[in-house]
C-alpha cells in the first residue's frame, strides 16, 4: 500500500522555489528553455548552467535527484554527441578515417548539443520535481483559456485530465496487486522471451482492463449522484493566486536575460 | 409518521427481456427515520436505490420523492434533496484532494467560491476530517475515504441520505465511526436514513426494515420484529444477530425460550431469572 | 518438537528503501508458525499484516533478518529467483481475488497455475477440475466466463485458481470481504475442510466470530510489531491487549461474560462460540429442571 510509484518524480521540500504558482514555474522553465536554444557559445552556456545550477540548489531536491531525471537519456546524449563529433565538419580538421572525420567545428557542435541536452532536461526536471503533475495541469489549463472562444470545451477537458491524474496512483496500486496475485500464482514477469513475456502480461492486462471500466463505471454513476452535468456552468474550488513572489521569479528572469544578452555582446566583442 | 418515497408497483429490468431486477414492489419510507433495506447479494437492493435517486429510470411503476413523481421534469430536483455514499470509497473520491472532492457536488451548484470554502471546512468537521483538508486520496484509508464522501453529500445539505453498502469495505473501527456520525445525524437534524446492507449486524442502529428477496418485497416492519424472526432470517440467506440464533441453537438442545425474549438484553435477563 | 512451517527471524521491512520516500513497515519482527495450523492474523487497518503475508511469499525482500518457509530461507541478499522458491509450496488468496480473474473459461483461469509450475496441460487440467470440486463448483462451471459468474461464484474460482497448485500452507487475505452471510460461510466451511485435510492456514481477517469459531492460533500486529501470539482463548481473556489493539470480543465472549455478570455460574472458561455457549446453557438449563 505504501509502496507508491513516484510520479512526475514530484519531490515535496519546503523551499521557494515549491511555493511558486505553477503558472509562474511553467513560464520560467519555458523562458529558460528559449534561452538554451538562442545560445551558441560557451560563455552564453556557462552562464545558463550557473543559473541552473542555482535553480537546482534553491528547489532543495537532492542532486541524486536530478541524476535520475538525467539518466534515462544519457544514451542518447552520447550518441548524439558522438555523431556530432565525427560527421560535423567545418573549421580545422585535426583527424579523419573514411567518412569520419574530428574538426573543430565538430567539436564545438558536440559541445553545443551536449549543452542544450542536458540544460533543457535538467530544467524540466526542476519543473517536474517541484511541481505537482495536477498544478502543472491547473497551468496548463489556465494557458489555455482562450480556446473557450472556439468552442473548445476547457473545463470539461481539465475536469477530465484532473480525474485521470487522480487515478493514476490507484491505477498503478492496482497493477502492482494484480501482478503480485499472477506472481503468487507461480507467474514470472521477468523471465523467458520476449513473447512469452508479453503473453503473460495478458494476465495482467485483461483484470486491469475490468476493473478500469468498472471503477469508471461507478464514478460516472457517482458524479451524477452529486449533480454534474457535463455542460452545466460549474464554479471552481481550486484557485491559482498569482503572488508577488511570482512576479520576483519573473522579474528575475528578466535579469537572467539581461545576463544573458551582455554575455552574447561579450562573445561577439572578443570575436 | 409522513412517507418521504413512496413507490408502487416499481419493476426494473437491465435488459428488456431479461428477469426483473426488482419486480412490482410497492412501499413506502418514512421521513426523519432510519430505514434499512436487507438482502443478500443480487437480490435488487442496490437497484432500489438507484431508482430512488433516479440513477436509473423504472421499467415500470412509478415512485414518488418528498413529494414529487420521478419524472424527467423533477429528477434534477429530487436528485439535490439526496445524497448518495457508494460501496468502492475509491470509485466515488473525485477530487485530487480531501478538500477538492467535498467541493465536487458545491461547484456543480455554482456555489460562490467563499461560501464554498466555508461549507466544506463545516462539512469536514462535522465528520472529523478537518485536519486532512489537502490529503491526497492516496494517503487515506478506506473508512477515512468514506467520511470524506459522507462530508461531500452533507456539504449539499440533503433531506435524505442513501448509504449503499457504504460500509462493507471497511474494518470493524471504520465502520463502528460511520455508524456513530450517522445516528447522530438522524437524531439531530432529522434526516432520512437509508442504508442497503446485506451484514444485518449493520441494520442494529435502524428503526425500520426492509427486506428484498430476488426483485421481491419480503418483509417491511419495525427493527426488533424483523431481526427476531431468526428462522425467516436464514431461509432468505441472511445472518440473524446473534441473540436469534442463540435462541435457535438452545430450541435445537430442547430448551423453549419465551416467545418474548426478543432482544440481547431481554435474553441476558431471562437467562438471569432461570440461572441464578 | 512441533514443526514450523513459516518463521520469521528479526524481520525488519521498509517500503521504499533508500529513497527520500522510506517508509518502514516492519519492526524486528519474530514469527513463528506451526506446521498444521490454523492462525487467525489480526491488526488494525495499516498495521503491516498484508506486508507480513507478501513477505511469507516472496513477494516482498526483507530489508533485515530471514524469512523461512518449509524449509526455504531467504535473506535480505536473496534474488528474486530465491524469492520466488518460497512460493512453491505456498498459495495466496488475495483481498478480493476475483480481481485477477482472466482467462476465457472458468477451467483455463484455473489452470493458470498449475501451468506456470510447469505442469503437462492434462496434469494441469485434472489438478484444476479437483480445485473446482473443492470450492463446490461442479463441470457445469467449467466452461463458463468467469466474468458471467455472481460475486461468491467468481471467489470461488479465484480460490480454485490457487488451491489447484496444491499448497501445504495457504494464506488468505479477508476471504469474506464484500461476501452475504451464505457465500462467507461456504468459504469459512471450505477453509475449515483444508484445514482438516492438514493444510496450514493463515487467515488474515477482522471478524472476532472467524478467530474464536476456526483458529486454534491468533497473532495480533500493531504498528509493525507483534503484540500477541497465543491461542484465541488467551487472547479474549486479556481486556488489556484487547484494549491496546482496538479489538473486540466475538459476540459469544461479550454475552458469556454479561450472564456471568449477571450472576449467573457458568462452568469453565469462558465460551468462544455460539455453540460452546449453548451446551453449557443447556445443560445448566437441564441440571435446573432435575433439581426441581
Amino acid at each position: 500500500m505504501n509502496n507508491r510509484v513516484v510520479l512526475g518524480m514530484y519531490v515535496p521540500t519546503n523551499s521557494r522555489f515549491h511555493s511558486l504558482d505553477p503558472r509562474a514555474k511553467l513560464l520560467v522553465v519555458c523562458w529558460y528553455v528559449v534561452l538554451v536554444f538562442l545560445a551558441t557559445s560557451l560563455v552564453e552556456n556557462l552562464w545558463l548552467a550557473l543559473i541552473l545550477g542555482m535553480m537546482m540548489v534553491i528547489t532543495k531536491v537532492p542532486f541524486r535527484m536530478y541524476w535520475h531525471g538525467l539518466k534515462p537519456m544519457a544514451w542518447v546524449i552520447a550518441f548524439t554527441v558522438v555523431v556530432q563529433l565525427l560527421f560535423s565538419s567545418g573549421g580545422i580538421t585535426y583527424w579523419y578515417w573514411g567518412p569520419f572525420h574530428l574538426t573543430s567545428g565538430g567539436i564545438s557542435d558536440a559541445g553545443l548539443v551536449f549543452a542544450r541536452f542536458t540544460l533543457v532536461i535538467l530544467a524540466s526536471t526542476v519543473l517536474t520535481v517541484a511541481t505537482p503533475p495536477l498544478q502543472l495541469a491547473d497551468a496548463v489549463e489556465s494557458i489555455m483559456k482562450p480556446l473557450k472562444v472556439i468552442h473548445v470545451p476547457v473545463g470539461q477537458v481539465s475536469l477530465m485530465l484532473s480525474i485521470a491524474m487522480r487515478f493514476i496512483p490507484t491505477i498503478f496500486d492496482e497493477v502492482e496487486t494484480i501482478m503480485n496475485a499472477q506472481r503468487a500464482r507461480g507467474a514470472k514477469f521477468d523471465e523467458g522471451s520476449l513473447f512469452k513475456r508479453a503473453k503473460r502480461f495478458v494476465s495482467v492486462l485483461i483484470p486491469l482492463f475490468v476493473t478500469s471500466f468498472q471503477r469508471a463505471e461507478e464514478l460516472a454513476t457517482a458524479m451524477d449522484a452529486r449533480d454534474y452535468y457535463p455542460n452545466g456552468k460549474r464554479t471552481k474550488y481550486r484557485l491559482l493566486r498569482w503572488q508577488k513572489r511570482d512576479w520576483v521569479a519573473v522579474g528575475l528572469m528578466a535579469f537572467v536575460t539581461v545576463g544573458f544578452l551582455v554575455c552574447h555582446w561579450f562573445n561577439i566583442a572578443i570575436i | 409518521m409522513a412517507a418521504i418515497v413512496t413507490t408502487k408497483d416499481l419493476t426494473y429490468r437491465y435488459t428488456t427481456d431479461g428477469k426483473a431486477a426488482l419486480d412490482k414492489v410497492s412501499l413506502t419510507i418514512p421521513a426523519g427515520q432510519w430505514t434499512a433495506i436487507i438482502g443478500h447479494n443480487g437480490s435488487g437492493k442496490s437497484t432500489l436505490a438507484r431508482l430512488i435517486d433516479g440513477l436509473l429510470a423504472p421499467t415500470t411503476g412509478s415512485l414518488t420523492v418528498a413529494g414529487m413523481p420521478m419524472d424527467d421534469e423533477h429528477v434534477v430536483a429530487i436528485r439535490h434533496r439526496i445524497g448518495y455514499v457508494f460501496q468502492n470509497p475509491d470509485n466515488q473520491f473525485i477530487g485530487t484532494t480531501v478538500g477538492e472532492d467535498v467541493a465536487f457536488g458545491l461547484e456543480n451548484h455554482q456555489v460562490p467560491r467563499e461560501k464554498m470554502q466555508e461549507i466544506v471546512e463545516q462539512s469536514l468537521d462535522l465528520v472529523g476530517m478537518s485536519q486532512m483538508i489537502d490529503e491526497q486520496p492516496a494517503s487515506l484509508s478506506g473508512g477515512q475515504k468514506q467520511r470524506v464522501a459522507l462530508a461531500g453529500v452533507l456539504a449539499m445539505e440533503p433531506d435524505i441520505l442513501i448509504l449503499d453498502e457504504a460500509t462493507s469495505m471497511l474494518d470493524p473501527a471504520g465502520r463502528e465511526q460511520i455508524d456513530r456520525l450517522l445516528l447522530k445525524l438522524q437524531r439531530e437534524r432529522q434526516m432520512t436514513i437509508i442504508s442497503i446492507t446485506h451484514d444485518v449486524v449493520e441494520t442494529l442502529a435502524a428503526d425500520s426494515i426492509i427486506i428484498i428477496n430476488d426483485g421481491h418485497l419480503v418483509k417491511q416492519g419495525p427493527a426488533d420484529e424483523v431481526l427476531s424472526d431468526a428462522v425467516g432470517l436464514l431461509q432468505l440467506g441472511l445472518a440473524a444477530p446473534f441473540v436469534g440464533r442463540l435462541r435457535l441453537a438452545l430450541e435445537k438442545r430442547g430448551i423453549k425460550v419465551p416467545a418474548k425474549v426478543t432482544d440481547g438484553q431481554r435474553m441476558v435477563e431471562w437467562l438471569c431469572a432461570q440461572l441464578s | 518438537m512441533a514443526l514450523c512451517t513459516v518463521k520469521l527471524n528479526q524481520v525488519d521491512f521498509t517500503y521504499q528503501f533508500g529513497t527520500p520516500f522510506a517508509h518502514q513497515a516492519l519492526f524486528d519482527l519474530s514469527l513463528k508458525i506451526e506446521h498444521g495450523s490454523y492462525t487467525a492474523v489480526v491488526g488494525p487497518t495499516g498495521s503491516g499484516k498484508s506486508t507480513i503475508m507478501q513477505l511469507i511469499d516472496g513477494l516482498l525482500r526483507p530489508t533485515k533478518g530471514t524469512v523461512s518457509v518449509n524449509g526455504v530461507t531467504v535473506s535480505p541478499s536473496s534474488s528474486l529467483r530465491q524469492l520466488a522458491a518460497l512460493r512453491a509450496t505456498t498459495g495466496f488468496v488475495f483481498q478480493l481475488p476475483e480481481k485477477q480473474l482472466f482467462a476465457e473459461t472458468v477451467i483455463e483461469d484455473v489452470m493458470f497455475g498449475p501451468l506456470n509450475n510447469g505442469q503437462s496441460a492434462s496434469a494441469a487440467r485434472e489438478n484444476a477440475c479437483q480445485a473446482l470440486q473443492q470450492v463446490g463448483l461442479g463441470k457445469e462451471f467449467e466452461q463458463q466466463s468467469p466474468f458471467d459468474l455472481s460475486g461468491g461464484q467468481m471467489r470461488r474460482v479465484a480460490i480454485a485458481g490457487v488451491l489447484a497448485m496444491k499448497p501445504t500452507l495457504l494464506i488468505l487475505d479477508e476471504p469474506t470481504a464484500g461476501l452475504d452471510s451464505q457465500g462467507a460461510r461456504q468459504i469459512l466451511e471450505l477453509v475449515d475442510r483444508l484445514h482438516q485435510q492438514g493444510t496450514t492456514i493463515l487467515l488474515v481477517t477482522h471478524h472476532m466470530e472467524q478467530v474464536a469459531t476456526y483458529a486454534d492460533q491468533v497473532v495480533v500486529i500493531n504498528h509493525g510489531r507483534l503484540a500477541f501470539q497465543g491461542t484465541p482463548r488467551k487472547l479474549f481473556a486479556d481486556r488489556k491487549l484487547l484494549a491496546e489493539n482496538s479489538l473486540r470480543w466475538p459476540a459469544a465472549v461479550s454475552f458469556d461474560h454479561a450472564l456471568r455478570d449477571g450472576g449467573v455460574h457458568l462452568p469453565g472458561p469462558v465460551s468462544l462460540s455460539l455453540d460452546e455457549l449453548a451446551d453449557k446453557l443447556a445443560t445448566q438449563l437441564k441440571g435446573r429442571d432435575q433439581d426441581e
